[in-house]
C-alpha cells in the first residue's frame, strides 16, 4: 500500500477534488479563524450589549483579555484547521479522525458563542448564524464518522 | 487541579449543563456516523467474499443472490447451448464433405457415361 502523500501540482489537485465534499469543513475553519482575527482588529467589541454574555461566562479573566484571547485562540483553532484540511489533501488515503477532532472543536465553539451570545439576553443576528454553525460541525462530525466507517471497511482511500 | 476546580465551581451552572450536552451529542452523532459508515458498505450475506463486497456496495444481499442464481443459471444454458451449436457446425461440414465428393462421383459417372456413348455409336457404324 502506497502512503506517501501528494506533493506539488498533484497535491493542488488532490485538494481541489476532494474540496467539494469538504467544502463546509473549509468554510467552518475560515469562518473561525476570520471571527478570531476580527475579535484582534476591533479591541472594544466586547463593550457592546450583545457580547456582555462573553464578559459573564469568562468572568475569572480581566475583561480586555477575554477578547484578546478568544481571537487568539478562534485563529489559531481555524488556521489549525486549515493545515488539517490540507493535510487530509495532501495524503493519499483520507484522514477523517483530523476532520472529526476539528469538527467537534468547532462544534464546541460555536454553541458555546451561541450560549455566550444567549447569556447577554440580546435577541439579535447573532440568532440565525451561530446555532446553525453549531449544525453544520454536527453534520460535519457525522460525514467524517461515516467516512472513517466505510475506511475500516477497506471501501475508501 | 485546585485552580481548576475553582474555576469549574465559578462557571454558571447551565453553562457546564450545555457544556455536557453538547458534548454528548457531538459524541453520539460521531458514534451513528461510525456505525452508518461500518453498515453502508458491509459484504452481502450468502455471496462469496470476492463477489459479495462489490455487490453489497449497489444492490441488498437478497437481490444480489438471486441476481447470481439468476446469471448462473443463464450461463449454464448458453454453456449448453454452446455445445449443441458447435456439434451442428460440425455435422453440416462433414455433410459439406460428403456433398462434395459426390459431386466429384457424379461428374466421373458422367464422363463414363459419355465415353460408352461413343462407343455404342462407333460400334454401330
Amino acid at each position: 500500500m502506497d502512503h506517501q502523500p501528494y506533493t506539488g501540482t498533484g497535491l493542488w489537485v488532490q485538494i481541489t477534488h476532494r474540496f467539494g465534499p469538504r467544502m463546509p469543513e473549509w468554510f467552518m475553519a475560515g469562518h473561525t479563524a476570520v471571527f478570531g482575527f476580527v475579535l484582534l482588529i476591533a479591541p472594544e467589541l466586547f463593550t457592546q450589549p450583545t457580547w456582555a454574555g462573553f464578559l459573564k461566562l469568562f468572568s475569572w479573566l480581566p475583561p480586555d483579555a477575554v477578547q484578546f484571547y478568544m481571537g487568539v485562540g478562534m485563529l489559531i483553532a481555524g488556521l489549525a484547521r486549515v493545515a488539517g484540511l490540507i493535510v487530509n489533501g495532501a495524503r493519499k488515503h483520507v484522514t477523517p479522525r483530523i476532520r472529526q477532532v476539528s469538527a467537534g472543536v468547532g462544534c464546541m465553539i460555536w454553541f458555546g458563542i451561541t450560549y455566550a451570545f444567549a447569556s447577554s439576553d440580546v435577541v439579535s443576528t447573532w440568532l440565525a448564524i451561530y446555532p446553525l454553525f453549531g449544525i453544520c460541525e454536527l453534520v460535519n462530525i457525522h460525514r467524517a464518522a461515516h467516512d472513517e466507517g466505510e475506511t475500516r471497511n477497506g471501501r475508501t482511500g | 487541579m485546585d485552580e481548576l476546580v475553582r474555576l469549574i465551581g465559578s462557571l454558571p451552572m447551565p453553562a457546564l449543563l450545555v457544556f455536557a450536552a453538547v458534548l454528548a451529542l457531538i459524541f453520539g452523532v460521531r458514534h451513528m456516523g461510525l456505525l452508518q459508515g461500518l453498515r453502508a458498505l458491509a459484504p452481502a450475506e450468502g455471496a462469496g467474499e470476492g463477489t459479495g463486497r462489490i455487490l453489497g456496495a449497489v444492490i441488498d444481499n437478497k437481490k444480489a443472490d438471486e441476481l447470481i442464481a439468476a446469471f448462473t443459471k443463464v450461463a449454464s444454458e448458453l454453456a449448453d447451448n454452446t455445445e449443441a451449436t458447435k456439434e451442428t457446425g460440425n455435422a453440416i461440414r462433414a455433410n459439406t464433405a460428403a456433398a462434395i465428393s459426390m459431386g466429384g462421383d457424379i461428374t466421373d459417372a458422367r464422363t463414363d457415361i459419355r465415353e460408352l456413348t461413343r462407343e455404342i455409336v462407333r460400334s454401330g457404324r
